[in-house]
């Protein structure tokens, strides 16, 4: 890992946890930034690259469980909590909102850092994935009003003349909408298209078994 | 005039605020105490490993490892002042120990406690015999060992559906005053344990309510503990000497 591509970022209110924890991070080749309070972070200008936030729950400003629903409306990195008295039902309230790890103060070296690593981890997934459907939501708005009825036929597993007759036209024009629909979207095959569909949510409005749709 | 009212709305602003602070509770104190602790405790932790990691370093970083390693040093140098803080705070307290009636200490610790007891539907029972010399203790400490010993044995009392009484009756036995704070709760499983630090029968609770409070009647030169009642529950026993031995 370089020091380029990643960053870890740490909000805790005492100065000692902050610095140490930036130095043992830093220890391991990781950069890290530190911030004082919930504000401080959520203010602070920050990297634009795959992250992982150790969030302590007891802020002066805002308790961490708060922030990380707060934050959840946007992308936001992987949360790993760290805590000086941590009880069962916020332990179970940060992980079902989606945190890597609950950690209680004093934590070990090695818990610290296999989250901070699975976090970076699942955030590397999830921008990923974002890109990915990016570029798909962007294909996606280049297809013509014609293309877009054609699209959720062909998934459907319509043939070709099911699906002509579905929007009233032939079945040679419906093979020139799908060749291009293929094109548009980057699929190399049906399959392909299928799972793209999926990932932007096309819904399947026909059945090809005989008494549905 | 106008200066009057000001002193009067100071002093009763001061009046609730010695309230608050005595009515918190011991657990609460405890897990400010822990937290405290933790916190020097865990940079402590992540600093010795970053320390390790220096030093094993191809080459070693001895420069960053001698930063880290003063960092422990000092970390752990306030984690000690914390526990030095702790004892000093219930090893001589601040206020001069006067002799004052238990009695009226005794109301104030039912006052603070009433309401709490009133939500959790609990009747406070107050029995204090006429003949209760006054006694010299601090004030303070005294009334956290009653909000204390109430607040558990309301505690003990959550599931409990008969009688729900917490009583508080003083008298004098020979030369001391005898306290005892009786519920009617689940009643205790292991008294020799319970006033060990860290020992508790509670999910939140930290296990340390019951090892200040003996710590504090201790340093009174009293005895605190506890009795089985029968059929139900437990009954606390503090005594406070009479003529207390001069302050070692």
């Amino acid at each position: 890992m370089t020091a380029g591509d990643h960053i870890v970022f740490i909000v805790d209110d005492d100065e000692r946890i902050r610095e140490a924890l930036s130095d043992l991070l830093e220890s391991h080749g990781l950069r890290a930034v530190a911030y004082g309070s919930g504000g401080e972070y959520v203010r602070a200008d920050k990297p634009d690259l795959p992250a992982s936030l150790i969030l302590d729950v007891d802020l002066p400003d805002i308790n961490g469980l708060d922030l990380q629903k707060q934050i959840a409306k946007g992308d936001y990195p992987p949360i790993v909590f760290i805590t000086g008295h941590g009880d069962i039902p916020s332990s179970v309230q940060a992980i079902k909102h989606g945190a890597v790890d609950f950690l209680t103060k004093p934590f070990s070296d090695d818990d610290l850092m296999r989250a901070v690593h699975a976090g970076l981890a699942q955030d590397r997934l999830a921008r990923a994935e974002r890109a990915e459907m990016a570029a798909l939501r962007k294909r996606y708005s280049t297809l013509t009003p014609r293309e877009r009825d054609v699209l959720p036929l062909v998934i459907s597993g319509l043939l070709n003349k099911q699906a002509a007759a579905e929007l009233g036209i032939s079945e040679v024009t419906l093979q020139v909408h799908r060749r291009s629909v293929m094109q548009k979207m980057a699929s190399a095959s049906l399959a392909d298209l299928v799972r793209i569909a999926e990932k932007l949510q096309i819904p399947v409005t026909h059945s090809r078994r005989a008494g549905e749709g | 005039m106008r200066a009057q009212q000001a002193e009067e709305d100071l002093r009763q602003a001061s009046d609730k605020l010695a309230e608050a602070t005595q009515a918190a509770s011991l657990a609460e104190l405890s897990a400010s105490i822990a937290h405290e602790v933790n916190q020097p405790l865990a940079a402590i932790v992540a600093n010795s490993h970053a320390c390790q990691r220096w030093l094993s370093a191809e080459p070693p970083n001895v420069a960053r490892a001698k930063i880290t390693a003063e960092r422990i040093t000092r970390d752990a140098k306030s984690a000690a002042d914390v526990v030095s803080r702790i004892r000093a705070l219930f090893k001589q307290s601040a206020e001069p120990r006067i002799s004052v009636a238990l009695a009226s200490v005794i109301t104030e610790a039912r006052d603070l406690m009433a309401d709490e007891a009133a939500r959790r539907r609990i009747r406070l029972d107050v029995d204090v015999e006429s003949d209760v010399p006054p006694i010299a203790f601090d004030r303070v400490q005294i009334q956290q060992v009653l909000v204390n010993l109430i607040r558990n044995g309301m505690d003990a009392m959550d599931s409990t559906a008969r009688d729900r009484v917490v009583g508080i009756r003083v008298r004098r036995v020979e030369d001391v005053v005898r306290t005892e704070i009786s519920d009617c709760g689940r009643g205790i499983e292991f008294p020799d344990r319970i006033f060990e630090p860290f020992y508790t029968t509670k999910e939140q609770g930290m296990g340390m309510g019951l090892a200040i409070c003996r710590s504090i009647v201790e340093s009174h030169h009293g005895r605190l503990w506890v009795e089985r009642n029968e059929p139900h529950g437990a009954t606390f026993v503090f005594t406070l000497p009479v003529e207390p031995k001069a302050a070692s």
